[in-house]
């Protein structure tokens, strides 16, 4: 089974270590994520998360590091798994450094993800949701190439205000047909 | 049944048929049985993996700071279903999935029950917002308590599971409170 897939801009990859992973994610998660929150763990447990299978774990969740083919800088990390363990879905989720946004990188390590999931498991489509008020990532992930799937109401507290989850997905013929598997490779 | 007429005690339901409870130590047998029988159900649940997790640190008796597992009780004794709740980051929202043992000939009668059970206690101690019950979609019976306990049908996702060796859809049924009801109507006219 493959363990990187590299794009036209950036590469998935698992994470050396646990240091780089604890890094990257105090970083990122150091404020309050502007539509989710606080998403704060302390190091000592991530590192014991890290230990289990160094984030390979379908069955739990896995999560690549995204780095830009360019530099080479880590610029964020692409999380999937499976959305029930008797499911035929898969899921991903992406951040992106603020300083490496409207790049592109987040669309092409979700379209990298998709790869990995149709063609390492058995699964029929894969999902991604965001809050409503989340434009930015739901142009992402439309432009990656899912589409809306269905809306679940007042799912989601950000300042007093309720707002909706709205959830996409691409089924396995509608990957078959994205360009990104023409180019990718795998190692 | 109406969630005004459940008598609730102690702080957990009591319906016409089914009292709904935390999980002892000696319903983990039925409950074994009964979650084998769930098809939504994601592991294959055996009486040994139940005590284990029924005696882990991280959710003793089945009762975590998220994930609760309620036992639905006759009135008169023996474990007939079961209810696992799980609360959600957000206040007041929680999900939930159940099941009444098959065969039984008042299985209807007792999934109505469990559910505006549910609901009435939910409605007294935990005020909440939104509850949602995900179901697979070829679930008619229990699509049928949902309903009949003041759930619509929200969301029907597709090809999610397998089931007898098919895809299935998981359909999910949600309760909204008045109060959400309401924020929804101001909402929708702005």
């Amino acid at each position: 089974m493959h363990t990187i897939w590299t794009g036209k801009r950036v590469r998935l990859r698992p994470f050396r270590d646990a240091k780089e992973w604890c890094d990257l994610k105090e970083e990122i998660h150091i404020e309050a994520n502007l539509h989710w929150g606080p998403l704060w763990a302390p190091r000592q447990q991530r590192e014991k998360k890290f230990e289990a299978a160094g984030l390979l774990d379908i069955g739990k969740m896995s999560s690549f590091a995204i780095e830009r083919l360019d530099t080479g800088e880590l610029v964020g990390f692409e999380d999937n798994g499976l959305e029930y363990l008797h499911g035929i879905v898969g899921w991903v989720g992406t951040f992106i450094k603020q300083e490496h946004w409207h790049n592109g990188f987040g669309i092409e390590a979700k379209q990298l993800a998709y790869c990995y999931l149709f063609e390492d498991y058995p699964i029929s489509q894969v999902w991604a949701d965001t809050v409503e008020c989340h434009t930015r990532a739901a142009n992402g992930i439309h432009l990656s190439g899912m589409k809306f799937e269905c809306r679940a109401k007042c799912f989601h507290n950000i300042d007093g205000e309720l707002y909706d989850l709205v959830c996409y997905s691409i089924f396995r013929e509608e990957w078959e047909q994205l360009p990104v598997r023409q180019y990718v490779t795998r190692g | 049944m109406d969630a005004n007429e459940t008598k609730i005690e102690k702080g957990f339901a009591e319906g016409r048929h089914v009292v709904l409870r935390p999980v002892l130590e000696a319903d983990l047998a039925d409950l074994a049985r009964l979650m084998a029988e769930n098809p939504q159900e994601s592991l294959p649940w055996t009486l040994q993996r139940l005590k284990k997790k029924f005696e882990s640190e991280k959710e003793p008796g089945l009762w975590g700071k998220t994930d609760r597992v309620f036992v639905a009780v006759r009135t008169h004794g023996g474990v007939v279903g079961y209810l696992t709740e799980r609360q959600s980051k957000q206040a007041g929202i929680f999900w939930g999935f159940t099941h009444v043992a098959d065969g039984l000939d008042d299985r209807g009668e007792l999934g109505r029950d469990l559910i505006s059970a549910y609901l009435a206690y939910k409605q007294k101690w935990h005020n909440p917002l939104r509850l949602s019950f995900d179901i697979l979609g070829c679930e008619d019976e229990k699509a049928a308590w949902l309903q009949a306990g003041g759930f619509a049908l929200e969301l029907k996702c597709e090809r999610m599971v397998m089931h007898l060796g098919r895809p299935e859809s998981i359909c999910t049924y949600a309760w909204y409170s008045d109060e959400l009801k309401q924020r929804l109507a101001s909402r929708d006219k702005e």
